[in-house]
This record gives C-alpha cells, sequence and structure tokens, in this order.
C-alpha cells in the first residue's frame, strides 16, 4: 500500500504541474433554423469540464484561455468551435441519426445502438449508481430499473440479496440473472465483490430475447457490467474520495409495554410475577423496585424497577459504521483503483472488510487490439456465529439489556448468575461463538480482437475468477461455578460447555471462453450484420471442512485439540457447457430491423441422450419516426416500436443429481463396520433441460425533444419442463422427487418514464424517473396426479394460481368464516386443512427517482414501493411464546371474547357475544392449537414504501477549487439509505423485504435476521 | 486472400465446436458419494438396522410421559401442546416419517438381495419391514401400504386398512422365514448382521414373535384365525425370543460413538447430562416403591444434586424450583447400563409377557404362571438389579393384586395382574407396546396430565396424520374423514 501511496503521489505532481488559469466564455445554442437549443450541454472540449445551457439555450463556462466549446443536445450533431470571443453563437445541426452517440451493450458485449433493437434493456450509469455510495453494485441499482427486483433479506454486515429480473422462470431452481462482466460470464455472487466506483455503466438485459445468446445462463436476465477503462478524454485524473456511514437500527418488533416476567397464573387468572422467568406473562408493571433472577453470590439481591424501559432491548445494538476509502487513477487506456471497505453492524462486534484492487487496460496494434482487465478482493469478516436476537426480543420489558454487556467481569451478567434462568444473556451468545473467514478473489480476463477486414472482425475472450476462502468458527467454554450448580440452581447449570470448532475451506474457478465472428456490412438500403461464436464454461469447485467438540485446552481452537472423532467433510464438483450460437440482423434504411439467433447447448449435467438441445428466437424493431417522418414533430422527437419471440433452454440441476447418492449413515463407519443410507429425494434419471418460451413487445417515444421518454413494454413468456422437486408424501418412500414437470406462464408490464428536466425555473432543474412494473405468472399444471408443490416456507405453485401461493394453518370457521371456539373454554381451534391466502411474490414494483439541482447543489432521492404480496412473521409466534409481543398484550391479559366467533349449542353454530376465553394471557397466547400454531395469526400484507436513498450533493465552484490549484474538482454529499419505511398497520414484526432465504421459496422471516436498519453519512470526493 | 482467411476462421470455429470428443461431457460421476450401483446389501444393513433401533432411544420419549412412566423436570415451562393432549398434525411426525424412510431403505436392500440372490438379506429386509410396518398401524391405524414405495407409479399412495395391512405383514413374515430357510450362509453376515451375527435360528425366532405380537394385539378382534397362524409358528420350530435372548443391535457401540438412548437420555459425550427434561413421573416411582420393587433404582437415578434421593415430578405441572433437573431423577442405568451397550428393537422381557399372555388365553401350551414368573424375573435380571433373582421372588411373593398370579382367578384376573407387571418392565423400554396394551387390555389407567390446557381430555389413543399429507396427499388422507386423537381408533381397538 505504502508503494501505490508513493505511485499516486508522483502521479499527483505530473497533473498539477499542468494546471493553468481559466477564463470565462458565455453565449448561446441554436439549432439550423436559429431557435434556442435548452438544456444543450456544454463542454470544454477534451476535458470534463461541462455545464448545461439554460431554457433558452444560454449558457456560461469557465474554460483554459485557448480551450474550445463543444455544444451538444440529444438529436443534434455536436459542435466545437474555438472559444475566441467572450460570447459565443453555436449552431449545432439536427442529427440525421438522432439518439447515434447512444449505445448499449448487447449480448457478448456487442456494442448497438437502442434503434436496433427488438427487445428491451436499460443502462445504468455510475452516477446513478453511487450516488448514496452504496456498499455493493446491487443496493446501488435498487429502484431504479423497471422489472428488476432487488430484495435484501437481512440486515449485518454481508449484503444477503436476492435478485430477479421479471418474475420468475422456474418454480424450484434458479430465477437470478447471469452477471457478466466486461463481457465474461461470471458468477453472480461475484457482484459482492465489485467496487462500485469502479463501474462505468450497467446494461439490464431484461428478457430471454436479449439474452439468448448467453444460452442457459442467460434465461433469466443479464446484468452487464462494464468497468472503467481510463478517462475519456485520455487526461490523466485522479480521484480520492471518502464515504462513511452510521448505521442503526430503524424499528423492532411492536412489544407489550404493561407486564413482567412470569409462566403462571394466580387462582384469579392474574399473571405472577417470577424473578427468573424468561417469558413475560407476569403481573403488571408498578413501578417498584423488584427482585430479578436469583441473589448473587454473598445473597446480594438483583433489583431492578418494575416499570417498561423503552429502550431496553434497542440499547442492546450498537451503531454500526461503513467505511470507504477509494483512490483511481486513470489515463488512456488505463484504469488503476483501490478501495478499502470496512464495515462494523449494529450487532456489536461483526464486521466485514473487503479490499479490492483493479487495473483494466488495452492497447491497440493495427488491426489488432488487446484488452486486459484483472481484479482481486480480499475480504476478511468476523460474526456472531448464532443470532441472539430471540434472547434480545424475549427479554422482559422491565430490563435494561446493555446492563449485562460485559459478561466476563460483571457478576450479574455471568451465566453463572444472569437473572433468566431460561435464556442465556444475548450478549454471551454473540461473543462466545464466533465465525471468522477470508476470501480472496481473483478476476482476469483478456480480450483480442482483430479485425479482418473493415467490415469483419473477429474477436477471442477468455476469463477465469478464481476463488478461494476458509473460515474458522469458535464456541467458547464456559465452566459453571459450584455456585451456579448448587445456590442458585441455575437451570442446566450442570451442564458445562466445552469449547468447539470448525475450520474450512473451499476453492472455485470458473473458466469462460467466448469466440465469435462479427461481419457487418451494407447493401445500398439494407444493412446485414451477422455474428457466429461458439462458447465455453467450465466451473470447478472444492471444499473441504472439519470440526471437533470437546476441546481439551479449552482456549486453543484447533481441530487436533480435541476428544472424540472429528468431523469431516469433502465436496468436489465440475460442469461443463458448450454453446454454439449465431445471430444476422437485417437492417432497412436504419429503421426497419430483423433479428435471428440460434444456439445449441451441450450441459455435463444432463443424461448423455438429453444433453444437446437446439433453441432459436427472433426479434424485430422499426423507428416510425423515421419510416414516417410525418410523425415527426415538434411533440413527437422519437417513436419506436418492438417485438420479439424466442425459445431458451434451461438446466436447473446441480452436477452429479441424477443418479441417487447415499450417505455414510449417522454414527458409522464403526471401526470397519460400513453403514450407508440411501438419499429421502429422488431424481428422474431421463430429465430434459427445461424451455422459457418468451415473447415480448414494446414501444419507445421521446416527447418535446426528448425532454419526455416513455417506453412501455409487455412480456409473456410460458416456461415448460420445468425442473422440479414435488413434494411428496412420505409413503412413497421419499420426500420429494425431481422430474420434469409444471407448466407455468410468467407475464408483466413494464413502463418506464423519465422527465428531464420536469420542471426548470432558473437554474434550478428537476429530473424525475419513474418506473412501475407488474410482475404476474399463472401455474397451467404441475404434474402427473399433483395439482400444487411446495417447495418450503408455506409457498404453493397451484394450478389457476400466480406463483407462489401462501398456503397456511388457519382457524375453524363455520360457513361463514366465523371462528368456531369450544363452548365451554371459549378457545379456537387449528384446521388441520391448510387454506390459500395470497401470493408470496410482489406484484407491483414502483421506482421514483426525483433529482433537484441548483448550481451546484443536487438532491437526489429514491423511493420504492412493492405490493400486493404477502409476509409471514416467524417472529410471531415466538413473541408469543414468550408473550413480548404487542399481540400477547391486545386484551391486557384479561379473559376475553375471541372476536368474529362462534360456538356450537349442540345443534346449530351460534354467535358468541359470551364465553370468554378461559384464560387471556399464557394459557392462550402460548398455547399452539388455538394460537401460535395458527399461522394465519402472523401473515400480513407485504406492501412497503421506502425512502431507499437521500443524497445531498454539493460540486464545488470551480472558482474557488482553481485557488487551490491542486483539486480540479470536489464534490461533498450528505447521504442516507433506508431513512424512511412505511409499513400497514398489520405488521407489527419487521421489514417485509426480509427472508430467510435467497431462494425462490420467500415471503417468510425468522429470528436470524436482525432487526431493520438505516444508515446516513457522507461522501467526499476530491478530483486532481 | 480475404476469402481464404474467412474460411480459416470458419473452419476453426467448426473445430473447436465438434473437436471436442463425446466424453468430454462425461464427467457427471459422483466423485462425493457412492450411488445405489454401488450399495450392495452388506453395505446398508447395518445402517438401518441402527435406524429401526433408534426409534427407541428417539421418538417415543413422548409415550414415556403420556403413559406415567416420564414427566418433565421442574426446570421447563409447560408444553401447553403434549400435555393438554391437544396434539397437531405437526406432532411426533418423525415416527410416520422415520419409518416409511427406513422401509423404503430396506425394500432397496431387499431389491437389490433379490438381483444377487442374498437370502439371507432378503429374508431380514422383510421381517424389518413388518416390524417398522406394524408400529405405524398401532399408532395411526389405516395407513399407505399396497401403493406404497412406489413413486413412478403412485405419488398420492392411497391409505389401506389397519387390518389389512396386519394381514400382508403376516405373508411378508412366512416369505421371510422360508427366504431364510432356504438361504445359504453369507460369509459377511456375521460381521453385517449386528443383531444376531448371522444366527439364522434368532431370526426366524424374532420373526416368530413379531407374529406373537401381532396376534396378541388383535386379541379383541377375529382378524386371524389364531389357532392356525400358532400352529404355523408350532411348526416351524424355531421358538420365540427370550431367557436372555433380545432383538439388540451392537455395531460396537463406544463412546465416540455411542449407544443413542445413553446419549439421548443419559450423558453426553462431554459428560454432560444428556437429558435434563425428562424426570420419573411420580405415578410410576411410588408405585414401585410402595410395591417394595427395587427396580425403580435401576429405571431412574439418583437425583444429581441429592445423592441417593429418587425424586419424581408430577406430568402437567408447572415449574418448580424444587423440581428443577438436578433435583429429580432421570432415566435411569438399568435401561441403559454404558455407552457401549447394545441397543434393543424388541426385548426378550416383552417376548415373554407375549408368550405369558398367549398361555393364559391358551393359545399356547404351557404353564401360564410359570412364564408370567420367569417374565418378571427376566426383568429384573435384564435391568441389572443387584441380587436379582432373590430381589425378584421377594417381590412376586408379595400380596398385592398388581403382582400376585391368582392361581385361581379368571383369565381376566390373570391379563390384569400380567398387563400390571408387563407395564412396569416396559417403563422406558417400550413404551409403544404399553400404549398398545393400555388401549386393548383397559388393565392400567395412566395418570392424566394436571396442566390446566388439558380441560377434560383423555390420554389420546392415536396420533394424526403428519400435515404433510394433507398437504401433498391430500385427497386420500381426507378420505379417512376427519381424525381425532382423542376418538378415532385403530382396528384391533375395541
Amino acid at each position: 500500500m505504502r508503494k501505490l501511496a508513493t505511485v499516486f503521489a508522483m502521479l499527483l505532481c505530473v497533473v498539477f504541474s499542468a494546471m493553468a488559469q481559466n477564463r470565462t466564455v458565455k453565449g448561446t445554442v441554436k439549432n439550423e433554423k436559429g431557435d434556442p437549443i435548452a438544456f444543450a450541454t456544454i463542454t470544454e472540449a477534451g476535458t470534463k469540464n461541462a455545464t448545461n445551457a439554460d431554457e433558452n439555450g444560454n449558457f456560461s463556462i469557465s474554460i483554459k484561455p485557448n480551450g474550445k466549446v463543444t455544444a451538444s443536445a440529444t438529436g443534434y450533431n455536436s459542435n466545437t468551435v474555438a472559444a475566441g470571443a467572450d460570447f459565443l453563437t453555436i449552431v449545432i445541426t439536427t442529427s440525421a441519426n438522432e439518439l447515434a452517440e447512444v449505445v448499449v451493450s448487447t449480448a457478448l458485449g456487442v456494442k448497438k445502438q437502442p434503434r436496433e433493437l427488438g427487445y428491451s434493456v436499460a443502462r445504468i450509469d455510475n452516477k446513478e449508481i453511487t450516488q448514496a455510495t452504496p456498499v455493493n453494485v446491487q443496493n446501488g441499482l435498487t429502484g431504479k430499473v423497471s422489472g428488476l427486483n432487488i430484495a435484501t433479506v437481512n440486515n449485518g454486515v454481508f449484503a444477503d440479496t436476492r435478485i430477479t429480473l421479471r418474475g420468475i422462470r422456474s418454480l424450484t431452481g434458479n430465477n437470478q440473472p447471469l452477471l457478466v462482466l466486461d463481457g465474461s460470464p461470471i458468477a453472480l455472487g461475484q457482484l459482492n465483490n465489485l467496487n462500485p466506483n469502479d463501474v462505468e455503466d450497467i446494461t439490464i438485459l431484461k428478457g430471454a430475447s436479449a439474452a439468448s445468446l448467453y444460452g442457459p445462463d442467460g434465461v433469466n436476465g443479464v446484468i452487464f457490467v462494464k468497468t472503467k477503462r481510463g478517462s475519456k478524454t485520455g487526461a490523466p485524473v485522479v480521484t480520492v474520495s471518502n464515504s462513511t456511514q452510521f448505521e442503526s437500527v430503524l424499528f423492532l418488533p411492536k412489544f407489550q409495554t404493561q407486564f413482567g416476567a412470569g409462566s403462571s397464573v394466580d387462582a384469579n387468572g392474574v399473571g405472577v410475577y417470577t424473578p427468573y422467568e424468561n417469558q413475560q406473562y407476569g403481573d403488571a408493571y408498578d413501578g417498584q423496585m423488584r427482585e430479578i433472577g436469583k441473589p448473587l453470590p454473598g445473597n446480594i439481591p438483583q433489583m431492578e424497577t418494575y416499570s417498561y424501559k423503552k429502550k431496553g432491548r434497542l440499547n442492546f445494538f450498537e451503531t454500526g459504521t461503513t467505511i470507504q476509502n477509494d483512490v483511481s487513477f486513470s489515463a488512456k487506456d488505463f484504469y488503476l483503483s483501490a478501495q478499502d471497505a470496512n464495515i462494523k453492524g449494529t450487532l456489536g462486534g461483526d464486521k466485514n472488510r473487503r479490499t479490492t484492487f483493479r487495473f483494466n487496460g488495452g492497447k491497440e496494434y493495427g488491426r489488432f487490439k488487446a484488452n486486459y482487465n484483472v481484479s482481486y478482493t480480499r475480504g476478511q469478516y468476523e460474526v456472531a456465529s448464532n443470532s441472539p436476537y430471540w434472547e434480545v426480543f424475549n427479554t422482559a420489558g422491565h430490563i435494561d439489556l446493555a446492563k449485562y454487556k460485559n459478561w466476563r467481569t460483571d457478576e450479574a451478567a455471568s451465566p453463572n448468575h444472569y437473572f433468566n434462568e431460561y435464556y442465556q444473556n444475548p450478549y454471551f451468545i454473540k461473543d462466545r461463538a464466533r465465525s471468522t473467514g477470508n476470501s480472496e478473489d481473483f478476476f482476469a480476463q483478456l480480450e483480442l480482437s482483430m479485425k479482418i477486414t473493415n467490415w469483419m472482425n473477429v474477436v477471442y475472450r477468455a476469463s477465469n475468477t478464481l476463488s478461494n476462502s476458509s473460515y474458522k468458527n469458535t464456541a467458547e467454554a464456559f465452566t459453571f461455578s459450584q455456585y451456579a450448580k448448587t445456590v442458585t440452581q441455575k437451570n442446566n447449570a450442570s451442564n458445562d460447555i466445552f469449547a468447539s470448532v470448525s475450520d474450512g475451506s473451499a476453492n472455485s474457478s470458473r473458466i469462460t471462453s467466448d469466440l465469435f465472428l462479427n461481419a457487418n456490412k451494407e447493401f445500398g438500403v439494407f444493412s446485414l450484420d451477422g455474428l457466429v461464436g461458439q462458447s465455453f464454461r467450465q466451473v470447478t469447485s472444492k471444499s473441504i471442512g472439519i470440526s471437533g467438540s470437546n476441546l481439551i485446552i479449552p482456549t486453543l481452537f484447533n481441530v487436533a485439540n480435541r476428544t472424540g472423532l472429528p468431523g469431516v467433510s469433502e465436496g468436489n464438483s465440475k460442469t461443463r457447457l458448450m454453446g454454439v450460437f449465431g445471430k444476422v440482423t437485417v437492417g432497412y434504411k436504419n429503421w426497419a430491423f430483423l433479428e435471428f439467433t440460434g444456439r445449441n447447448d451441450w450441459d455435463s449435467r444432463l443424461p448423455s441422450n438429453n444433453r444437446s438441445f437446439f433453441y432459436p428466437g427472433g426479434s424485430a424493431s422499426v423507428v416510425l419516426s423515421d419510416a414516417f417522418p410525418a410523425i415527426k414533430s415538434n411533440v413527437i422527437s422519437y417513436l419506436k416500436v418492438r417485438a420479439s419471440v424466442s425459445k431458451s433452454g434451461n438446466v436447473n440441476l446441480g452436477a452429479y443429481e441424477l443418479q441417487p447418492a447415499y450417505s455414510v449413515a449417522g454414527g458409522f463407519p464403526y471401526g470397519s463396520l460400513p453403514g450407508f443410507t440411501g438419499p429421502n429425494t429422488v431424481t428422474d434419471p431421463q430429465l430434459l433441460p427445461e424451455f422459457v418460451n418468451s415473447k415480448e413487445a414494446g414501444i419507445e417515444i421521446n416527447l418535446l425533444r426528448n425532454r419526455i421518454n416513455f417506453e412501455f413494454t409487455a412480456y409473456f413468456q410460458n416456461n415448460t419442463n420445468q425442473v422440479l422437486d414435488v413434494n411428496t408424501s412420505q409413503a412413497t418412500g421419499f420426500s420429494r422427487a425431481t422430474v420434469n414437470a409444471a407448466d407455468f406462464d410468467n407475464k408483466g408490464l413494464e413502463f418506464d418514464l423519465r422527465l428531464t428536466p420536469l420542471v426548470k425555473i432558473g437554474q434550478v432543474n428537476i429530473d424525475l424517473k419513474i418506473n412501475y412494473a407488474l410482475q404476474d405468472s399463472k401455474v397451467n399444471s404441475v404434474y402427473r396426479g399433483l395439482d400444487e408443490i411446495t417447495g418450503g416456507n408455506a409457498n404453493y405453485a397451484i394450478v389457476g394460481y400466480p406463483a407462489f401461493m401462501f398456503k397456511l394453518t388457519d382457524y375453524l370457521r363455520d360457513d361463514q368464516g366465523r371462528i368456531i371456539v369450544n363452548a365451554t373454554n371459549g378457545y379456537p381451534s387449528l384446521d388441520p386443512n391448510i387454506k390459500l391466502f395470497g401470493r408470496t411474490l410482489p406484484k407491483h414494483i414502483i421506482g421514483i427517482n426525483p433529482n433537484v439541482s441548483w448550481k451546484g447543489l443536487n438532491l437526489a432521492v429514491t423511493a420504492d414501493y412493492r405490493g400486493g404480496h404477502q409476509v409471514y412473521h416467524g417472529i410471531g409466534p415466538d413473541m408469543d411464546f414468550t408473550g413480548s409481543s404487542a399481540r400477547s398484550g391486545s386484551n391486557g391479559r384479561q379473559r376475553f371474547i375471541v372476536p368474529n366467533s362462534v360456538y356450537f349449542d349442540g345443534t346449530k353454530f351460534v354467535e358468541n357475544t359470551s364465553v370468554l376465553t378461559a384464560n387471556g394471557g399464557y394459557g392462550f397466547y402460548e398455547a399452539t392449537a388455538n394460537n401460535r400454531g395458527i399461522n394465519s395469526n402472523y401473515l400480513t400484507s407485504a406492501s412497503a414504501w421506502k425512502i431507499r436513498e437521500i443524497v445531498l450533493s454539493y460540486r464545488l465552484p470551480d472558482v474557488l477549487l482553481r485557488k487551490t490549484r491542486v483539486v480540479k474538482n470536489a464534490t461533498i454529499a450528505l447521504t442516507a439509505r433506508n431513512m424512511f419505511t412505511f409499513l400497514p398497520e398489520s405488521n407489527q414484526w419487521t421489514d417485509p423485504e426480509f427472508a430467510n432465504t435467497t431462494g425462490n421459496f420467500a415471503g417468510v422471516n425468522n429470528t436470524n435476521q436482525l432487526p431493520p436498519n438505516r444508515l446516513y453519512g457522507f461522501n467526499v470526493v476530491l478530483g486532481f | 486472400m480475404k476469402k481464404q482467411n474467412l474460411i480459416i476462421y470458419a473452419v476453426a470455429l467448426v473445430l473447436t465446436a465438434t473437436g471436442c470428443k463425446k466424453d468430454f461431457f462425461d464427467i457427471n460421476d459422483n466423485p462425493n458419494q457412492p450411488v445405489e450401483a454401488n450399495i450392495t446389501p452388506d453395505l446398508a444393513i447395518a445402517a438401518q438396522l441402527t435406524a429401526s433401533a433408534a426409534r427407541n432411544s428417539g421418538n417415543y420419549a413422548f409415550l414415556n410421559r403420556w403413559l406415567g412412566y416420564w414427566s418433565a423436570s421442574g426446570s421447563f415451562s409447560r408444553s401447553t401442546v403434549e400435555m393438554s393432549y391437544n396434539i397437531t398434525n405437526s406432532s411426533f411426525n418423525g415416527i410416520w416419517n422415520g419409518v416409511y424412510y427406513t422401509v423404503n431403505q430396506y425394500k432397496a436392500m431387499e431389491k437389490n438381495a433379490e438381483a444377487l440372490d442374498w437370502k439371507f438379506y432378503q429374508g431380514i429386509a422383510k421381517i424389518m419391514q413388518a416390524h417398522e410396518m406394524a408400529i405405524l398401524v398401532d399408532m395411526y391405524g389405516n395407513i399407505p401400504y399396497s401403493e406404497a414405495w412406489n413413486l413412478s407409479e403412485y405419488i398420492r399412495p392411497k391409505y389401506d386398512n389397519g387390518e389389512d395391512v396386519y394381514k400382508a405383514l403376516f405373508g411378508e413374515l412366512d416369505a421371510a422365514i422360508a427366504l431364510l430357510k432356504a438361504a445359504a450362509q453369507d460369509p459377511k453376515i456375521g460381521t453385517v448382521d449386528i443383531m444376531f451375527n448371522g444366527n439364522k435360528t434368532n431370526w426366524l425366532k424374532f420373526a416368530n414373535t413379531l407374529k406373537l405380537r401381532l396376534l396378541i394385539h388383535c386379541s379383541a378382534t377375529t382378524t386371524f384365525n389364531v389357532a392356525a397362524e400358532i400352529s404355523k409358528i408350532t411348526a416351524e420350530g424355531s421358538g420365540f425370543l427370550g431367557n436372555g435372548i433380545s432383538a439388540s443391535v451392537q455395531p460396537k457401540y463406544a463412546a465416540d460413538q455411542g449407544n443413542p438412548y445413553y446419549r439421548t437420555h443419559l450423558f453426553a459425550q462431554n459428560g454432560n447430562e444428556a437429558d435434563t427434561y425428562n424426570r420419573a413421573n411420580l405415578f410410576a416411582l411410588d408405585l414401585m416403591k410402595s410395591l417394595l420393587d427395587e427396580r425403580y433404582k435401576r429405571f431412574y437415578r439418583e437425583a444429581a444434586n441429592l445423592p441417593g434421593q429418587f425424586r419424581g415430578t408430577t406430568y402437567g405441572q408447572n415449574p418448580e424450583d424444587d423440581l428443577n433437573s438436578s433435583r429429580t431423577s432421570g432415566p435411569g442405568y438399568g435401561l441403559m447400563p454404558t455407552v457401549e451397550s447394545p441397543m434393543w428393537v424388541m426385548t426378550g422381557v416383552e417376548a415373554m409377557f407375549l408368550q405369558t399372555e398367549a398361555m393364559i388365553r391358551g393359545w399356547l401350551p404351557g404353564d401360564a404362571k410359570a412364564m408370567y414368573q420367569n417374565s418378571v424375573r427376566r426383568s429384573f435380571v435384564s435391568l441389572g438389579v443387584p441380587d436379582a433373582t432373590v430381589e425378584a421372588d421377594t417381590y412376586l411373593a408379595g400380596i398385592n393384586a398388581r403382582v400376585a398370579w391368582p392361581d385361581a382367578g379368571s383369565v381376566d384376573q390373570k391379563l390384569a395382574v400380567m398387563a400390571w407387571q408387563k407395564y412396569f418392565a416396559l417403563n422406558g423400554i417400550q413404551p409403544n407396546e404399553t400404549w398398545v396394551d393400555i388401549r386393548r387390555l383397559k388393565v392400567v389407567a395412566p395418570p392424566l396430565s394436571v396442566a390446566p390446557e388439558r380441560g377434560s381430555n383423555p390420554v389420546p389413543i392415536r396420533l394424526l396424520y403428519p400435515q404433510a399429507e394433507y398437504n401433498f396427499n391430500s385427497e386420500n388422507v381426507e378420505a379417512q374423514g376427519s381424525i381425532s386423537q382423542f376418538t378415532s381408533k385403530v382396528f384391533w381397538h375395541k
């Protein structure tokens, strides 16, 4: 690092010496008719120094003494003039090929003009991604692209996210898109290893049509990340930045605030206080001093006021920090960067550090061109192995948890005397068992291209991602004192806690290569663009793990230091995929385009006779505003319609899954006695690939000289031959079977509206971008004789319904839907037939991105909404179990009449206005059969509005910076993430985005997800 | 020249595309785990026998508590589900899932053995399947059987009458006996048969005892022609388990790979108590103490912090400090003396009580009183009571109606005393058989839970079908009608 710093320092000296005095030039921008061009972009030629004209085309820019000025605007050819005079009139002419300067990366990194595409792509540039200095790319994308759903399923120092584009195409397999980095497909998980500041732009290929050349991997869409390749002008630029953000708990579940510890009732049904109870079904708070737990040694009672402590649980969480330091140097075809991101979580002691280096370069030698990218990411983390969240939210309300932090030194906090006899001190839980790990990810890519003729070139691209990771999980010993064993009679004190350790490492390699020939030629009014190529991918991985318990020397965490047998495991995997593909695009007069694609794949995971599969596709686009120039007016600047039809093959199967694999049975081998046991799941040995048949159509329209951009897409995908895990009756001998089954439709609408600017009042510029996606699906069939399946988490795919629907337990109800209660004790009961509830995936996703700028000040906001689905709160019954939930105190622990209930009077159901529950506290809420086991009690709407990002930035005036003679540009910003979340009243528990999985069966949370957090801080960027 | 270039590139592409050999993609053989073709029956049998035995250590604790053997220590809050008997479709699914899984493993082993003509293994597989499936009928009544374990044809297997399943199991046992008799002695069977070390006679005894168990279960029904079945058993000639021969597995349990019962209910490898929840139930403990039955010191162990004291708890009571786990008695050394002891599948003691009942009923010839007394003596011996035979004889000389043999009594009186002694003998060992006897003979009435949530519920007479059946096999399970754990009887329960 020191060496690197020296290099940068030297580079800085070079740059600074080039600085000189500037001058201000004013002027106006007009078109060939003499009309002013509103909001044209004015750039000092050859620099990044730029400004915008106002609505009357007037501008003012500070440039070098002999600098030139370039004026440009969408739909016009740019014009560069020498700035001889102090007032310039720059004329720019209407472009014959509007939007020509915009190119997007399509499959294989082939650059295209948007007009040629028969499918939807979205491009997001670095500024939009990094505006709120997200620590990873996926956070920076959230809310900004229609159809892209990024769900952050947990808090903490790792970003567990689930990413889907346009809903789902597989019921039980992968639905997450492919990540392509500078043209090479890599594992989606590598998104976590990318420095967001290295990203030049991201193109989202939303549909299978756009990504069909990527074969099976592209069926869920593609996130195409292009990293920076050097400064645009070739001038050397050094950028240094720091982002510091603080993280705190946004909200905790709703608690009851009236009752303290206890788990029994007196003769009158009133809760009885038990000083050492974990459950909170005691009597009401009275503000008096009470003894908690058992006395400390020396018979010293532990005392606490018996009143609700508002922050008693909240204070367990700390203020986390995320600090990112960045430095980069770019010049022509040269980009070098380093980033250090340091995260400390709200769970004290949790930390994760990511250090990234990147070097991108390129060189042209006549008809040859070489590009090379190398990046290295090192991750280091330490986190609590076990979530203490259960113990936190289930601590009685009169306890101030923060008092129990120092369990090693503080007698009251020590496991020997901790007041709670049944639950351990959460500080002890998080400190005792720790997980540490390191990861190293090395990505290298080489791209060679050669121009064969001026209309044909060949490209070879190879990449390798090497990942190495290791972990060590340790758990400390704790030996209970004699006092704990005999005097306080601590529950389980006779069971000393022994030290244990597990250690392991994994490595993987992903090699990809693409070779393709690209030809591009015009024949009169026709243009022909053809591509033929081959791609190959091999993924190998290996993991080894060892573990030992009962460590002899409790502080030495090494597997060799143990009694008993060690646990050992080994896993190996290798898969290969090869594809051959071709594409041909015919253009007519640059306003009509027709494209055909085809690809054949060979996949090692499939049975040899089903291994090869082919699928074709086609798309068309017509720029109506060019085809019929009459359409073009001052109102309509651009109008395009497009459509595509394609088929894509997919393989949702792991390596080696075709044959039932036996495992060593638990305990075996006993000496030389072997014992193998078969799988509880079975796979059809003659599986076929899945196919996704996609259709999409869309319209793109630009209005008022491109101030208003509107894009609309409708898509429909029929997914057949699904490789599916079908849950079965255990009486079949198996709990699940993997078969080709199910057919379902995935469909939706996408709207993107960009108003740039929405309003311009003087120098105040307000932009607004809105995107909306409607995502829906319908299951057509499941499997012979089956009309529904589930993969867990109460998510069901049911014929005739969207995937997925919640099916959960509910109350036994009469035919009018009223809850049937017992005529004697007033208790409801559980219906063994589970019932259908709402969908588990959002139906509506809205993103709103307003941006307000005034001179150097800029305010950017990202808000989003997801709705139309439901969430099951696994922590709901957990909180009712201990009685910490607001729900369990909702009737003051008094006997009550179950709302909307009936009872059976011997002949018929009569409305219940008289039968009170036998108990209104512990006896009711803790019970499974009439409360906790009834899932529908904890199912709520999952809709939420979130203000994801708020960024207020200020770009220091150049005048000011000129005096420093060092700094070329400087921006300071206040940043905030997840500042506000708006939830429906019924959701008393947590962020509905949180889930216990990043898999398909979403919408269920549990105690392993910490409470939601907000981040706020500042960001300083200096350019030299 | 340019054309030539083009051709070269095109050829190169085609070569890379097709140049790979066909076996380039044949890399899908599992390098991590064996597959079915690798697993000959000798590699599977020990694992499956161990799994069958482990059901006695892992699945029946709730029955020990329901039936008055065990109870919860005062360290835990009341279970409002189990202690109220308001069980749900999610309660105790492990038995159902475990049995269907294990039987599927026996079926795979049987199929492989048939292909290899390893008759010994085929016979063992059939006996063990019968053993497993009878347990399931006893707990659930009607269950999938004829369409079970045939996923490719029946993804949703229908339910068969429990009675039909019982009859089918007799056919399986007859077939097993024939296979065993015809089997050549296998060289490996002596080591991999961890139940009887390849002793054919003992397997035949086990098969006969299983038949007797099922006949006894059906004592109140006309399912079987008892005389004909008994004469088949007699004709076979190997007799029954008992007199020191139990069906137990011994894979060579050791400290590192301990007996599952010992590791679940006595002590963990690090020396900690493995089970701080289950404690002596005051019902059985007080009864034994009052009958001067020394076995209570073997069924239970001394309270950890109160040396010499055997203390129990009442099922369903509130947590109480004085009754916490270190002040009450957990499962004892008589059940599992050491971590290296064998683990029973079916005990010889139970087999002797089965023979006693058959003699009382006149199904088997012989002196019922002698068989009864020998059964009790064997219980004392197998539990490791010091001076077992002397203690047993003293005990048998008692005059209490739960012990003394009614020489002049009716069949029912004799059955009653047998039922009480079988109840005592199976404490913590085979509560599933006790549950059958309680329902069938109606002699022993287990104590009711004192949990207030119980209301007026009686002890359940069956389990509820797993939730997964309602989810994935709904029309077949729903065809069984509404099931109540209090009123829906198993077919032999009259």
